[in-house]
């Protein structure tokens, strides 16, 4: 019998974490190396999070998860830069067009099974990339667009962990609720669901809002950090990195997929200066993850968990 | 101008057709979904660089190294990592073939950088045909791969292997149930499904210029046409369809802008998945 309290342990830890991270700041001395790598790792939770609520959910792979990050990136840089529409104002365009991105996504998809997401999900963010690199004038070209330094780092930084605990604690609400349960249905068996009554495209659609939702935000706040949106948000790498940050972690597990991402996010950036071979080192690490534990960390240490149970 | 995009879009036809039929051929046959087929071709591509390069010996035997390598590099990828994951679900496939994918491509970085290279051609010399000028390795690349397509249908159409291939394709379990082994026919896939991507990249190794991203393109590419195709129909169907995607890209190429061309073959890729998804010929349910 589980009692309440071990139901919102989860919840806890969700702000324990939030409240530890916020210490940062002053413990760190306004340290800016060590704000930076946390304010990344805990974007690249949200991107893997969002991610997994599509593949790791409702078994579909979406190989650009970073397409709505850089849609909702680029709009408020172009807003920031051509309109005198103001930073709110700008900031909630972006989140509403990045969201709205997603149907680039799933309108081709919606009448054919979830292979044939997973190959749009790569045409669209091959597109996205070339359509940046050719319409210079509008777009930056290679260096794509800047904008002064808006906000402080230190407010940025809290922004991310606001962020990443509202993704976090949401995804875990959604997964669990009802709505949750139809798109592991999904997963499971798309026959099977449809027969006991399951809307699937309209499940599909919303679950594809939902995820560029989270990543149109987290997208925003990467720009701010940044100060500046480029092209190569739209690489095969980039999109690929937050994907094998999820597999790495656990696909269908929330806690697996921001482990995932938190390390290999924090991974990502010690490695900085050898990325040629962090990049083969990465998609070495997803292709042994898939063959021989396709769980994930996560899967490994809950089936641990739960053999030391059986023991007892 | 007409005539250079008809002239061209022969060329590109066929140079499509040989990347679609070898990749459509184990998305029909083995339900894979092989992300590592752009990246192979660009493999032969570069062993073609490297060999000109570096070593002091003719180009022929170069192409031919580049075709023997990227038949062998996809059917080791078969061996070692994809036969194992068969019985997987579908995303896993697709997660170890992008992760192989990746891996190729970081390691062509490695060893060759990320510059864009050049290979030149195997003829030199040029001829004007229908009033545009083009260069023998042109004309040469495009006999080449009408020849192969010829003679890839009709292997597909009368050979005893071909038309086990196209039963396996159809009906796994019923073609086991009348003595073909799905398992030879999954490896004779590969092995042709590698060669088509060898000569294809050293096919267009000489023409377009070569880069590491390059492979995401040809899977664009590869999409694009096979969807439009459909799975399980005729190779004039492929062949059609590469067609329609080629001369879709010439036109965006020539009037709005050449790197918008994958924007082309993307939105045939939607619109047939929305409007038409088992394809103008194929006889699957997708």
């Amino acid at each position: 019998m589980l009692t309440p309290i071990k139901d919102y342990l989860w919840l806890v830890t969700v702000c324990m974490v939030a409240g530890i991270l916020f210490t940062v700041v002053p413990l760190s001395g306004h340290n800016f190396f060590v704000i930076g790598l946390l304010t990344s790792a805990c974007l690249y939770v949200v991107y893997a999070v969002s991610w997994d609520l599509l593949e790791g959910y409702t078994g579909m792979l979406n190989f650009g998860q970073l397409i709505f990050a850089g849609v909702a990136g680029y709009t408020v840089a172009l807003l920031e830069l051509n309109s005198g529409i103001g930073r709110v104002g700008a900031i909630i365009i972006g989140v509403l067009v990045g969201t709205f991105s997603s149907l680039l996504l799933s309108i081709p998809s919606l009448r054919v099974r979830s292979t044939y997401f997973a190959i749009v999900s790569f045409s669209v963010l091959l597109v996205c990339y070339k359509v940046t690199m050719t319409f210079i004038k509008v777009f930056g070209g290679d260096y794509g667009l800047a904008i002064s330094r808006a906000f402080s780092r230190e407010i940025l930084f809290y922004a991310s962990i606001v962020i990443m605990a509202f993704t976090v604690i949401a995804s875990r609400v959604l997964v669990k609720s009802r709505f949750g349960m139809a798109l592991q249905a999904i997963r499971e068996d798309e026959e099977t669901a449809r027969a006991v009554g399951i809307n699937i495209r309209l499940y599909k659609f919303l679950i594809c809002l939902v995820s560029a939702f989270f990543t149109s935000l987290a997208g925003i706040c990467f720009f701010y950090t940044m100060g500046h949106v480029g092209p190569e948000i739209f690489s095969m790498m980039g999109s690929t990195d937050v994907l094998i940050m999820g597999v790495v972690g656990g696909q269908g597990s929330i806690f697996g997929t921001a482990i995932g991402g938190a390390l290999l996010a924090l991974l990502l950036e010690v490695m900085r200066p050898v990325a040629e071979y962090r990049n083969l080192l990465y998609a070495f690490l997803l292709v042994l993850v898939v063959m021989f534990a396709p769980k994930g960390i996560w899967g490994g240490v809950t089936s641990l968990i739960k053999k030391d149970d059986q023991r007892r | 101008m007409i005539q250079t995009i008809i002239i061209y879009g022969i060329i590109w036809t066929f140079l499509y057709s040989l990347i679609a039929i070898g990749f459509s051929l184990i998305f029909g046959v083995a339900d894979v979904v092989n992300l590592t087929h752009g990246m192979v071709i660009m493999a032969a591509s570069y062993v073609v660089f490297l060999l000109v390069s570096n070593v002091q010996i003719s180009l022929a035997i170069s192409m031919l190294s580049g075709i023997i390598a990227a038949a062998l590099l996809l059917i080791i990828i078969y061996l070692v990592f994809i036969r194992r994951m068969l019985k997987a679900p579908h995303t896993s496939m697709l997660l170890l073939t992008i992760g192989i994918a990746m891996m190729l491509q970081q390691v062509i970085i490695l060893v060759a950088g990320t510059q864009t290279r050049y290979v030149p051609s195997i003829i030199s010399g040029s001829r004007p045909i229908w009033g545009v000028v083009l260069s023998n390795q042109q004309i040469l690349s495009v006999v080449v791969a009408i020849a192969l397509v010829l003679l890839l249908g009709s292997f597909l159409k009368w050979g005893r292997q071909g038309r086990a291939i196209r039963a396996v394709s159809q009906d796994r379990e019923i073609a086991a149930a009348s003595g073909v082994s799905p398992n030879v026919i999954f490896t004779l896939t590969v092995v042709i499904s590698g060669t088509l991507a060898g000569i294809a990249g050293v096919l267009v190794s000489p023409i377009e210029v070569v880069t590491p991203e390059a492979g995401w393109g040809f899977m664009v590419t590869a999409f694009s046409v096979t969807v439009l195709a459909g799975l399980g129909g005729p190779i004039w169907g492929v062949v059609v369809s590469a067609a329609i995607v080629s001369y879709a890209e010439l036109l965006t190429a020539f009037f709005i802008a050449p790197m918008l061309k994958e924007a082309a073959a993307f939105t045939i890729l939607i619109l047939t998945l929305m409007f038409k998804p088992s394809g103008l010929f194929g006889k699957k349910r997708i």
